[in-house]
């Protein structure tokens, strides 16, 4: 009968879309590593990037070089779990981004990554590559990434704070922390202070590094201990800077706005030079509203340090298209490719050949002047991930009450290490 | 068309021990007003006795054909959802198990590690934190929404205004869960309410840390989470108070119950069916609690606002420890099935009985 057929029809016809659609979803999606026409495909965990890598990869591949077309994953956990799953096998893409220091260690050791020695020596030689920066990119003396961006962690200051109590930019440790006071008897929280999510070794690395540097590398490789006494150094003097109410109550920083650090209620903001562009949206003026410094050392015979952030593009060794995926990586390194992404993102390039023109870029080069700046990785790449999420969290306990019992809390984050280092047998 | 509606109770019974038990036990409550009249069970003819010739079986039996045959088109309309369900929810269940008895990292190949994974939990020095955490949000969250949406679908039933009511206390839930903990990690910063309590002269209330004091940051986001959910649970029970017969009412307001009597002997137990859909969704989805967490804390400081949902986040994710982090959602699946089979069989019980 017709009244019967009809819904089995419809049925039949419901199964038949879902089918085609679920088919060509699954091909619609990016096949990775494929060539289209000279593209390859950049995996990346950075949607707002999309415009400026898509523009970078076609300057690559201008000339008939091979270009990049940018395939971003809105989640960063979503990325991970994509590339740890495909690295070793060859549907891994062509080119992706990573992050730099003990994150590279565990794709390097399942063979996932291409080794870029031979290229990287090419580009510190012919394009002066900082090798501060390539250090990142070092497992067991073998190189595995290129430079995609660079920040330095300084000292963000607001211009109109430091003009009213007439402070210039410290020098040296004992004008910074004069300046700091000078800002607390005027109402003024001297630094801004961030407690949640990975915001914990923020001071820690900072005080450390301007302490005793060397101290530094011996713990993100965990030749000494938590407990050990250049840590216990930076700590009490991490203490002291708290119990003399120099931080500002404590934010989230993934959600925190700086709202108070433009308004001139905090004086100073230790943070990655990537915060410029969200102080910029904010309606802050790079030069006008605020300024850049290094954070003078403790020590002052340890010379200029800074912390550093780098996130490489990385080629898999799996992938077909390895060896082209090397070629545009070489295309992307030169010095007038470089300029042109980082006018695309405000950014710094890690080689010197490069002209700087990010006018915060500029000022903090003169306050150093002729002397150099040593760099470190930062504390979330240098140590190994298993370790440094940990760490960071229970760093959060000292930040919201800095007078707890010094000796077991750095036991336990000993402990935290050393049941990592034991397990590896390194 | 009247001989449909005894088949499909029968069939309402026979999706047998799931939870579609409690709303089709709903749905019957619903349909049963005075102007139904009620169908002799099909079976009961034959129970009656034989007829004379078999013109009357045969007459059932033909029926019971063409209703099987429309029955089957159906099921047409229910196999892509079973393949969906099955394919993705069933295979990753099975996989995660799996995985949880590895040693698995994403990235290199995984080892067996037999019950290794699960003895580590109980080891584990974050376990009572995420325990009691995770037990703080299930009566919370069960309670307080639950509670507030029913006051307020007993204050907006039946009022001129009532949908603009509706819609005020409905926008929380339909802005989304990012958005609520984007919107109260503010509130509870710095610059929200300790700036408003500060201007109202409230200073110690302005002093205090909403999001990094232990237990208060779980309450905070509890205060949050309530605000959001507590719309659907007023709509449910606004839909509930309608299906409520205005006969039974009446009549008890003609024998003088009112007010807090009414609601005590006669609102609250005709909603029962109401009450125990929404108990029964509260209790699953407060015990996976996540999303706002996730958002406002990421489960920190330093670990204590995390729940077992945000721990296997941790550990699978950021820790890259799969094998630990499918451990730990295995044994919230477990409990989340105890706890709601457990409430829903003795609240079947009770209707039943």
């Amino acid at each position: 009968m017709m009244r019967h057929r009809a819904p089995r029809l419809a049925a039949g016809m419901a199964v038949c879309a879902l089918l085609v659609g679920v088919t060509s979803c699954a091909s619609a999606s990016n096949s990775s590593g494929a060539k289209t026409g000279t593209y390859l495909q950049l995996a990346n965990d950075k949607p707002t990037w999309t415009n400026e890598f898509n523009a970078i990869g076609k300057v690559l591949a201008s000339g008939g070089g091979t270009g990049w077309q940018s395939n971003a994953y809105p989640s960063t956990t979503a990325f991970q779990a994509v590339v740890r799953t495909a690295a070793t096998t060859s549907k891994a893409p062509a080119l992706f981004t990573w992050w730099s220091g003990a994150q590279l260690a565990p794709l390097v050791a399942q063979h996932a990554l291409a080794n870029l020695t031979p290229e990287v020596k090419k580009w510190e030689a012919e394009d002066g590559l900082s090798p501060d920066v390539m250090q990142a990119y070092e497992v067991d003396g073998q190189y595995y990434g290129a430079p995609l961006y660079t920040s330095d962690w300084i000292m963000y200051y607001n211009k109109k704070d430091f003009a009213e109590h007439h402070l210039t930019v410290p020098t040296t440790w004992t004008q910074l922390m004069s300046d700091a006071s000078v800002l607390k008897s005027h109402g003024i929280a001297p630094f801004t202070y961030y407690d949640q999510d990975w915001a914990g070794f923020i001071w820690f690395e900072q005080l450390l590094v301007e302490e005793n540097p060397a101290a530094y590398q011996e713990l993100m490789s965990g030749k000494i201990s938590y407990t050990s006494a250049p840590v216990v150094a930076a700590m009490e003097e991490w203490r002291t800077l708290a119990n003399d109410g120099y931080f500002s109550t404590p934010e989230n920083i993934d959600t925190a706005t700086p709202t108070d650090f433009l308004n001139g209620s905090q004086a100073m903001m230790l943070i990655g030079s990537w915060e410029e562009s969200v102080l910029t949206h904010d309606g802050g003026v790079p030069g006008k509203t605020f300024g850049a410094f290094v954070v003078p050392p403790i020590n002052p015979k340890v010379g200029w340090q800074a912390i550093f952030e780098t996130g490489p593009v990385v080629v898999a060794a799996h992938n077909a298209n390895e060896s082209d995926a090397i070629k545009s990586l070489d295309t992307f390194m030169e010095p007038s490719v470089q300029a042109k992404w980082d006018k695309l993102q405000d950014f710094v390039s890690a080689e010197s050949k490069v002209p700087v023109t990010d006018p915060t870029a500029l000022s903090v080069k003169s306050e150093v002047g002729q002397e150099s700046v040593t760099l470190h990785n930062r504390f979330w790449e240098a140590t190994p991930p298993q370790i440094a999420v940990t760490v960071s969290t229970d760093l959060s306990q000292f930040i919201l009450n800095p007078n707890l019992p010094l000796t077991p809390f750095l036991e336990s984050l000993q402990k935290v290490a050393s049941s990592y280092w034991s397990s590896t047998g390194s | 068309m009247r001989h449909d509606q005894p088949s499909q109770k029968r069939r309402a019974k026979d999706l047998g021990r799931s939870y579609g038990i409690v709303f089709t036990k709903v749905a019957r409550r619903v349909h049963r007003s005075p102007k139904v009249m009620k169908e002799p069970a099909a079976g009961s003819v034959r129970a009656a006795g034989r007829s004379p010739d078999n013109s009357h079986e045969r007459a059932v039996r033909e029926g019971r054909r063409r209703r099987r045959r429309r029955h089957l088109s159906a099921y047409y309309y229910v196999v892509p959802a079973v393949i969906l369900v099955v394919g993705m929810f069933w295979y990753s269940i099975i996989v995660t198990i799996e995985i949880s008895f590895t040693n698995s990292n994403g990235l290199s190949s995984p080892h067996f590690a037999g019950f290794a994974n699960y003895s580590a939990i109980l080891h584990d020095s974050a376990l009572s934190t995420n325990v009691a955490n995770t037990l703080i949000w299930a009566v919370a969250m069960v309670l307080l929404p639950a509670g507030i949406g029913l006051i307020a679908a007993i204050m907006v039933h039946g009022k001129r205004g009532g949908d603009l009511f509706r819609s005020v206390f409905y926008v929380p839930y339909a802005i989304g869960f990012v958005t609520t903990g984007v919107i109260w990690s503010f509130l509870f910063g710095n610059n929200g309410l300790s700036e408003l309590f500060g201007a109202l002269g409230l200073h110690s209330l302005a002093s205090v840390q909403w999001l990094n004091e232990v237990p208060l940051n779980t309450y905070s986001m509890i205060i949050a989470s309530t605000w959001q959910t507590m719309g659907v649970d007023m709509l449910l029970f606004l839909v509930g108070l309608g299906t409520i017969d205005r006969a039974v009412i009446e009549a008890a307001s003609l024998d003088g119950a009112s007010g807090w009597r009414m609601f005590r002997h006669m609102t609250f137990p005709l909603l029962t069916p109401m009450t125990r859909v929404i108990v029964a969704i509260s209790i699953v989805n407060a015990l996976q609690a996540f999303n706002i967490i996730w958002v406002m804390t990421q489960g920190g400081p330093y670990g204590s606002s995390s729940t077992f949902a945000v721990w296997t986040y941790q550990e699978s994710f950021e820790l890259f420890k799969m094998g630990y982090g499918a451990a730990i959602s295995v044994v919230l699946t477990l409990f989340v099935l105890i706890v709601s089979f457990g409430y829903l069989r003795r609240s079947l019980k009770e209707a039943t009985a």
